[in-house]
């Protein structure tokens, strides 16, 4: 089963896909939002020469991406066609990043988590328990979709699994 | 509890690849410190005592109740976990500078980073922190020096970001236990039950459904509130072995200062996850969740109802029908009901979260939080049972902080120990209950209470002026030199005053001195009432007494 969200920015999963596609993402709450993605020459599938290409068994399952659940729960909506197009190219990434098996680890200490940008900040990992009052809560609300004084409006979405 | 948690498929592959000795952990070991089940035998007596005591109106007949659970006793054995969500009580959510204040008008605690807008990034508080050590040392726990975030993603209306963000295979603290003391009215004894770990997370808002139409409607206030999860080991057995290990949580919780432990405000949250098994059997029977839990009585009546239930299943042979599942207590129809059943384990997709670096912590850090930790209430219970005070007193006594530590300040003014406890647990616990009154708001302060009882100790004054006295002081406070001296109270215990006060007594009630003398021995109470009237309550009883008996009996 392959993962779901692998993340590229900071704070939105997305699926990398190769392609120059605009895909919709539809939120649990009947938002839309559009991204356009990385053109061809970009896409790190096609910097890999057959040579580096490595078989990323040991990483993932035998299996091939289950990509109508991935979609699912990724609540990403996919055609027949884009089902059937997804599964080899999610593949690919997969194996690409499985070039990393090829590391040798024997001398490094074993970490808890990879070092992100986070790491890296000084001075900003912890914060005083002291109250600010968010300045512009106006701005947020009238950005919310839908309001209904005071509370926001949202699908009646009965169970966390559905 | 430990089952649920350790099941979830981990889905996200860490990028860095000797990922085998994390994903090692303590998979489905379930171990159980048992204890006996006999006290389920003397709780049947309690239990329906107990549905008595209960505001509901609850028609349950005694005998059934008692003959189910001795049936239970017999053959099956109840497994019972818990997972308890304690709310902290920060000035600021966990990862946003918001303040947060229950009850506080909908969607006014807000900012982007805790309404999950694009672009803001998560920065944890530092007393989050500085709770979970608090606690996890309370608890006897192991802590993690080095522990993560991972994103719990799952969409639902009441979550803003998509995802939660809480510990998932590296919690801060694993491997701990609580001590309780099981109250008197249900058997007595001690307990001690595991706790498999504790981790830091993020609350989310709170969801409201319309009746009949097609929307909800969401409070984003809570959203990012500080949590701690405790996740018990399945070592109780009863309703009340659960109810009391969550109401020890919120004592320990309260003791600490980290959060108000509020069942009915929310501030305390439990799961309970309840199984039977026959006894003697190795494997755990299937399991099932209870959720809807608000008050503690509600969790020990919610368990015992669906251990019956499940017994009764299987003694109908129909075990197969006990699916895993989540059901809802009703407290109204005192029954637990389907909710839904559990189609497959959810997939959360967790991985460590990026925006957030590793939560490490120091030696030097640890302890000096543990040096600043209070007395804790199993501490102070074993110390009050030195005390010489019997095991009720010692239940009342620690159960709260600030009783506790009025107690406390009492007798290290050189009150007598029992005089004290009698005193808060009788006069002092009704007045507080009457006028809704903490024991941080009456008027007596716990020097003027030592003052009080070391006066009646040494006879300046009688027990029941004490009593009045004491009334005084706890609505309107002083001190008792103070009011001994305003209100003329010394106790009269000169022989000579008394038997003066007597012979007048005598010889304005003939009548009632001939009855006496004709048979009616019962009128020493009259001469001794009228005698303490004429002295404004002051005279010594005892004294008094000895005198009437003679001088009554004299003259014949």
């Amino acid at each position: 089963m392959v993962t779901g969200g692998l993340l590229l920015g900071r704070s939105f999963p997305l699926l990398l896909i190769h392609s120059n596609k605009t895909v919709k993402l539809t939120h649990g709450y009947g938002h839309c939002a559009s991204y356009s993605f990385l053109d061809e020459s970009d896409s790190p599938c096609r910097r890999q020469n057959s040579a580096a290409r490595f078989s990323a068994k040991t990483l993932t399952n035998e299996e091939a991406p289950d990509v109508r659940r991935l979609a699912q729960t990724a609540r990403i909506s996919l055609t027949e066609q884009e089902v059937e197009d997804f599964g080899p190219k999610i593949q690919q990434v997969i194996e690409w990043f499985g070039q990393l098996q090829g590391v040798d680890l024997n001398q490094v200490d074993l970490g808890i988590r990879a070092a992100t940008a986070a790491d890296a900040e000084e001075g900003v990992n912890l914060r005083d328990d002291v109250p600010v009052t968010f300045p512009k809560m106006d701005a947020i609300i009238e950005g919310l979709p839908s309001y209904d004084e005071p509370y926001v409006r949202v699908p009646k979405v009965l169970h966390k699994e559905d | 509890m430990a089952f649920t948690l350790f099941r979830n498929v981990i889905q996200a592959q860490p990028l860095f690849l000797h990922s085998s000795a994390l994903l090692r952990r303590k998979n489905g070991v379930l171990y159980c410190t048992m204890k006996s089940t006999s006290q389920s035998q003397t709780q049947t007596a309690t239990e329906e005592k107990q549905q008595q005591k209960s505001p509901q109106k609850v028609k349950v007949s005694p005998q059934k109740q008692m003959k189910e659970v001795s049936k239970i006793a017999a053959d099956y054995e109840a497994v019972i976990g818990i997972e308890t969500h304690v709310q902290l009580s920060t000035l600021t959510k966990a990862f946003c500078s918001c303040p947060y204040s229950y009850g506080a008008q909908p969607n006014t605690c807000i900012c982007p980073v805790c309404m999950g807008l694009p672009g803001a990034l998560p920065v944890l508080n530092s007393r989050v922190i500085e709770c979970a050590v608090k606690l996890a040392l309370a608890l006897n726990c192991k802590l993690s020096f080095s522990s993560k975030f991972d994103r719990k993603q799952y969409f639902y209306p009441d979550l803003p970001k998509g995802y939660q963000i809480s510990q998932f295979d590296i919690p801060i603290a694993t491997g701990g236990s609580i001590d309780l003391d099981l109250p008197l009215e249900f058997g007595g004894g001690h307990r001690r039950f595991g706790i498999t770990r504790i981790h830091m997370e993020e609350d989310a808002g709170k969801l409201m459904h319309s009746g009949n139409g097609s929307y909800s409607l969401v409070d984003l206030n809570r959203a990012g509130v500080p949590l701690l999860e405790i996740v018990s080991e399945p070592d109780m057995r009863t309703g009340i072995e659960a109810s009391e290990y969550a109401a020890e949580l919120q004592r320990v919780v309260r003791y600490l200062g980290v959060g108000n432990g509020n069942m009915q405000e929310g501030s305390l949250r439990c799961d309970v996850n309840v199984s039977v098994r026959p006894i003697g059997q190795a494997e755990f029977g299937t399991k099932v969740e209870i959720k809807n839990l608000n008050s503690f009585s509600s969790i020990n009546r919610a368990i015992d109802f669906e251990i019956s239930r499940q017994v009764n299943l299987h003694n109908q042979g129909q075990q197969d029908s006990i699916v895993q599942e989540t059901r809802l207590w009703e407290e109204g129809a005192q029954k637990t009901v389907t909710m839904r059943k559990k189609e497959g384990l959810a997939d959360y997709r967790y991985f460590p979260e990026p925006d957030l670096p590793e939560v490490v912590l120091t030696k030097d850090y640890v302890d000096s939080v543990g040096k600043s930790l209070p007395e804790l209430p199993e501490a102070k219970r074993r110390r009050y049972e030195e005390m010489g005070l019997s095991m009720q007193d010692v239940l009342f006594l620690a159960n709260d902080i600030t009783v506790a530590d009025f107690f406390d300040a009492t007798i290290q003014k050189g009150a007598d120990v029992k005089l004290a406890a009698n005193w808060i647990m009788g006069d002092i616990a009704a007045y507080m209950k009457n006028e809704k009154l903490s024991i941080i708001d009456i008027k007596l302060v716990p020097h003027e209470l030592a003052e009080l009882i070391a006066s009646i100790k040494s006879g300046t004054i009688s027990g029941k002026i004490g009593k009045e006295i004491l009334f005084e002081l706890l609505a309107k406070g002083g001190t008792v030199k103070g009011l001994i001296e305003e209100k003329d109270l010394v106790q009269i215990t000169d022989l000579g005053d008394i038997e003066k006060m007597v012979d007048k007594v005598i010889a304005e009630n003939p009548k009632q001195l001939e009855q006496y003398r004709s048979g009616k021995t019962k009128l020493q109470g009259y001469f001794a009432g009228q005698v303490m009237k004429a002295s404004k309550g002051k005279a010594n009883p005892g004294v008094l007494n000895k005198v009437l008996v003679e001088k009554l009996n004299a003259k014949v």
